[in-house]
Order: structure tokens, then sequence, then C-alpha cells
């Protein structure tokens, strides 16, 4: 074992450059598939997270009071509560679990001017300026509202805490409001903590209610990507209460015009969604509706990138694996050739044939070998996800690796003649 | 007593078949010092690769006193090659990498003696030809006469009853030769048998015996 040792010691030191060369070479291939295996590892998730959508046509519902006169004219109707509620009502009869409500709507919160907040706040992402985003001494936060089905859909993965309840979905007087807050909240709330806001200008106490992990997204017809880490989760409240006054019913009447304007998730033909609608419009004697964008575009667009994504790293580890391979191969061959001469010595010396394969073996583990042991333990104390995976996927490659390399130094050791070999070393 | 009965060797040069042993017939007496000379191509080193045990006859038997090397596997003649054959060559096979010390050493890391018995041996093996103060010297500082004598003690330190040499006065100069002869010659009257191939009529006049090979066989030359 020594002897080994001393072998591929000198071996290297001898061809410093060229072992280095391979050594860079055989990192950049663990490095690179340490962030293919991450990548790969998030499209995964992102595939199964929305896997049960794949099959579904994605519809989203609109209203017609597009311009603000049509909409406050509305809004002055007597009646015109009544109508969107039972509209409403209509649509969750209708449509049941299909309907999906998952609105971008800022919540205000009282935070101070400390900038650890910043990245809370609505249109932190857009690039604005700060001072512009800030409001005082309410600032708005972003948040969505979700209703039942929509939580079920996309089923939103916690990291503590409880999921909603169908009862949080409807509004209690009085009581505080249970929100989810996303995962880079956690180090400034815990479970259970009230929160004094405004939503939609009106007061709300919310408490939290638990934690979601982190990268979990959700999407609607705005955004196919709607990561939920700096969000406040809140669900869509139904209100089964009359309004206490005027503000609260104009509060009511503006909640609930956001939650019509929900999507529609089937399977089924758009005529038979377009029917369907035009029974709830009937019915509720709300006509100003209507299904924009009766395709699934959204999705399709999601699921077609996560293809591309797959088909591109596919390739990309296939065709660099192979490039390793075969430069590993050749500079292992051509080291062989190389070391004719040393090789007749150790013979004459007393080594057998296998004695010498050993060595080249044993440079080959080791040159693939450390590389691959250090990136493996960087992995682990830098990024950690899915470790066992990862070293499995890992000890394949490392294996895959030797022994394709090897193969070719052992195709020449099989076919050599000492004769040969003394005659090419004089 | 070394056998050689009927042996045979053959190589491939393209579509070319050369053969370079033709049914060789040879006896060496233990402690026979003798000379193979013969043109360039004639089959002097192959036959003495095959002596050596780094070669195999493609027909033929080769004896070792009672053993027949022809007939042993890879591993086997490795074995045979440490514990009987010291091998010298024209131009001396040292190991670049590795000191005087490392290289004198080789054969007997195959031996896995422990690191105290390859010490004593080396040291003894340095002080027996007299280049103690080469010990930790790099190869490629020595002269061509140091470098002989440093593969002369490699080829000696297992203590080998047969020491094989390939032209091992080829690279030196008149003084440097004769320092090596006397070498050999001393090491004949202390029991090894040599066999050594040459062009040079000098060291033939060193031998007991000399043996003339043409067209893959060998004749003996009267003295």
């Amino acid at each position: 074992m020594k002897m080994i040792l001393n072998e591929v010691l000198e071996s290297l030191k001898r061809r410093k450059w060229f072992s280095a060369l391979i050594a860079i070479q055989v990192t950049v291939l663990f490095l690179t598939s340490a962030l293919l295996f991450l990548t790969y590892t998030h499209i995964e998730g992102k595939s199964d997270r929305l896997q049960p959508l794949k099959e579904l046509n994605f519809y989203q519902l609109s209203d017609d009071l597009a311009s603000d006169s049509k909409f406050q004219a509305f809004l002055k109707r007597p009646n015109s509560l009544q109508i969107i509620k039972k509209f409403y009502k209509n649509l969750e009869h209708r449509f049941g679990k299909r309907f999906v409500y998952l609105f971008n709507q800022h919540i205000d919160v009282k935070i101070g001017d400390d900038p650890k907040w910043d990245k809370f706040l609505y249109g932190y992402e857009h690039g604005a300026p700060i001072e512009q985003l800030k409001k005082h001494p309410y600032n708005p936060l972003k948040a969505v509202q979700i209703n039942e089905q929509g939580f079920t859909r996309f089923s939103i993965p916690l990291s503590n805490g409880h999921p909603f309840s169908a009862q949080d979905f409807h509004y209690r007087q009085g009581e505080a409001v249970p929100v989810l807050l996303g995962a880079e909240y956690q180090p400034f709330y815990q479970v259970g903590d009230e929160i004094k806001t405004k939503y939609l200008r009106k007061d709300f106490k919310l408490v939290v209610r638990g934690f979601i992990q982190p990268d979990t997204f959700v999407f609607n017809a705005n955004n196919p990507e709607l990561y939920l880490d700096r969000y406040i989760v809140m669900p869509a409240l139904q209100f089964s209460n009359s309004p206490k006054n005027e503000a609260d019913e104009r509060f009511q009447k503006i909640h609930y015009m956001q939650l019509i304007n929900g999507m529609i998730f089937t399977n089924e033909k758009p005529y038979v969604v377009r029917r369907d609608l035009e029974q709830v419009k009937k019915a509720s004697g709300f006509t100003d509706m209507q299904l924009i964008g009766a395709n699934s575009d959204s999705l399709d667009f999601v699921f077609s990138v996560i293809r591309v994504n797959v088909e591109l790293l596919q390739i990309m580890s296939s065709a660099l694996f192979v490039v390793c391979i075969l430069s590993i191969s050749i500079l292992m061959v051509t080291k062989f050739q190389d070391n004719f001469r040393n090789m007749s010595i150790h013979l004459s010396s007393g080594a057998t044939l296998n004695q010498l394969f050993s060595y080249f073996l044993a440079e080959i583990l080791f040159i693939v070998g450390l590389p691959g042991l250090v990136i493996t333990l960087w992995y682990k104390q830098v990024i950690d996800v899915s470790f066992g995976m990862y070293t499995l996927m890992n000890l394949m490659l490392f294996s895959l690796t030797v022994l394709i390399s090897a193969l070719p130094l052992y195709w020449q050791f099989s076919k050599i003649e000492i004769s040969s070999l003394l005659k090419r070393s004089e | 007593m070394i056998t050689l009965k009927d042996l045979t060797k053959s190589y491939r040069s393209g579509e070319r078949k050369i053969d370079v042993l033709k049914e060789l017939d040879l006896e060496i007496e233990q402690g026979d010092m003798l000379a193979i000379m013969g043109r360039s191509g004639s089959g002097k080193s192959t036959l003495l690769n095959i002596l050596a045990g780094l070669d195999t006859p493609d027909s033929g038997t080769y004896r070792y006193h009672q053993t027949y090397v022809s007939e042993m596997n890879g591993n086997e003649r490795a074995k045979f090659r440490r514990q009987n054959i010291g091998f010298i060559v024209q131009n001396y096979a040292l190991v670049d990498s590795k000191n005087v010390f490392e290289n004198i050493a080789l054969p007997l890391r195959y031996s896995k003696l422990s690191k105290k018995e390859i010490k004593n041996k080396v040291e003894h093996m340095l002080m027996e030809l007299n280049i103690t103060k080469l010990k930790h010297k790099a190869v490629d500082t020595l002269s061509g006469g140091e470098m002989q004598r440093v593969a002369i003690a490699r080829a000696l330190i297992q203590d080998p009853a047969l020491i094989l040499a390939d032209e091992p006065t080829g690279s030196l100069d008149v003084q440097t030769e004769s320092e090596i002869l006397d070498i050999f010659t001393k090491l004949n009257q202390q029991g090894k048998t040599l066999v050594i191939v040459t062009h040079d009529q000098v060291v033939a006049d060193h031998c007991h015996n000399t043996y003339y090979m043409q067209d893959g066989m060998v004749t003996p030359v009267a003295s």
C-alpha cells in the first residue's frame, strides 16, 4: 500500500502540470454536477408541485367594470353587495373545487424605518426607490389572498405551525385573522404573534398561524411563479355579517369584487366552462363578467420551461461528462506511454504487470477521488440539500469516471508484450 | 545450471514475422562468466530477456536448476526475477524521480522487507561498491560510471545467483569500463554466474566463455 502511495505521489510530482490539469477538470466536473444536481432538484420539486395541475386548463375570470366610472357606478347601486356576494356564492356552488382565487393585494403594516423590512415591501422587486415604496405610518407589505380551494390545490407546505382550516376562510367579528408567513419572515415573528394591519383600508388583527417552507411558489394569471418567501398569505375571507356602516359596505364590495376575479382549473372544454359561467351570471343577475385567457398559457409556459430546462441540463451534464472522461482517458494513456521506461525498470526489479496497473489505477482513484471528496465536503458545508442523494450521485459519477478512464489503460495493459516494453524503454 | 532447449521466439513487424530465436540450445554452468556477441538485431537482448524471465519463448524449455521458468506465469516469473536475477543495462535504467538510495532499494520493496532491513542492505551495498557518498544524490546529477555502479548495486541488492548485463559498458570511457569489469570479475569470483551481452571484445576477453549469436542460434567462439 505504501509502495502504491509512493509511486502515485512520484508520478503526480513528475508530471505535476499534467496531473493538475486532470484534477482541475475533475473538480469542474464535480462542481458542475453539484450545480446541476441542485438545479435538477429544484426543477423536480417545481414539477412535482405543478404535476396535479398539468392536465388541467386554466381560465381567468374577469369583471367587465374596467373603467373607474363603470366600477364606481356599480358600487353605488344599492344592492350591488348582495349581487356580487350572490355571484360569488353561485360561482363556488357551480365550479366547486375548480374555482381558485389567488390575488395579490398588499396588507399595510406598521414596520418603522428599519431597512430589514425593505424586502417585504410591496413593489420591492420592481426596482423603485425604497423611499417611494414606504408610506407612513402603515407600509404596504406583499400579500396574497387565497381561497380554500386554492390553498388545497397548491398544497402549500409549512415548515412549522398549522395550515388553514375551513373556518379560517369565514370572517368572525372580533377575532384575529390567521395568516401564514413566507420563510423569510421567520426571524421576525413566531407562531401566535399578532400583527395590527390594514387591508383595503380596514383595520384587521392578524395572528401568525405558521411559516411556509422556503422556495414555495404558487401562480396566477399575472405571475407564473409567485414565490411566497416574502409574502403574507391570508385566507380570502367571506363575510356573512351585514356591513356596519357605509365604509364597511364599501370595503366588502371591493373585497368581493376581487374575490370573483378568480381562476378556474378544469379539464372540461371551453364551451362547457362558458356555459356554466353564463348560468352563474344569469342566476346572480350580474352579467358584467367574462372568461379571459381561456387557455393554459401560463401553466403551459411553466411546464415548457421545466421541460426545456431538464433537457438542457441533460445535454450539458452528458457533454461535460463525455469531455471529462475523454480528457482523463487520453491524459492517462499519454502518461502510460510516457512511462514505458520506468515500467521496464520496475519489471526488471521484480514487479508484475498487475502491480504496474495498480499504480495507474491508484493514480486515477486519487486524481478523481480527491477533488470529488473536496467538492462533496464543500457541498455538505455550504449547500447541504438532499445530501444523501447527492453523495449517491457522486459515488456513481466517481465510479463511472474511474471505470471508463481505466478501461483504455486496462486494454493497453492487456495487449502489452513485455519484450516490446523493454525495447521501447531503450 | 541453466539449460535452454529448442528455444524459439518470433516477433511481428506489421505483416512480417521475424524469427529471432530458432531452436536455440545453450547450457550455462553455475559460476560461469560468459559473453554473448553478435550483430544488432541478432536476438542477444531477446535471449537475455528470456533468461531474466522478463519475456517468454514461443516454444522450447528454459530450466533454471530444477525449475522450468518457461512454464511459469507472470507472477511466478516476477518472483523468480526477485529471487534469482540481477539485471544491468547499457542505459543504466534508473528512475529519475528517485534518489540513489531509493533506486537501489527498489527490488527490495517488491520483496516486502521491513524498512530497517532495506536500509541495512542498501547501506551495505553502497559500501561494497564504494558509492556511500552518493546515497542521497539525485540520479540525474551522477556521472556515467556512478550511474552504472548504482545500477549494479540495484542488480546485486537481492544477492542474485545470476547476473545478466546488456551492454553494461557501452556508454562508459575506458577507465570506468575497466572498473566495472573488475567488479564483474570480483562478483564471478564470489560464485555469481554472469551473462554479458556485448559488442566489445575487451569485455568478452574478461569472460571464461564467449558465444556468437547469428540467425537465431548461438555458437561457441574458440578461446
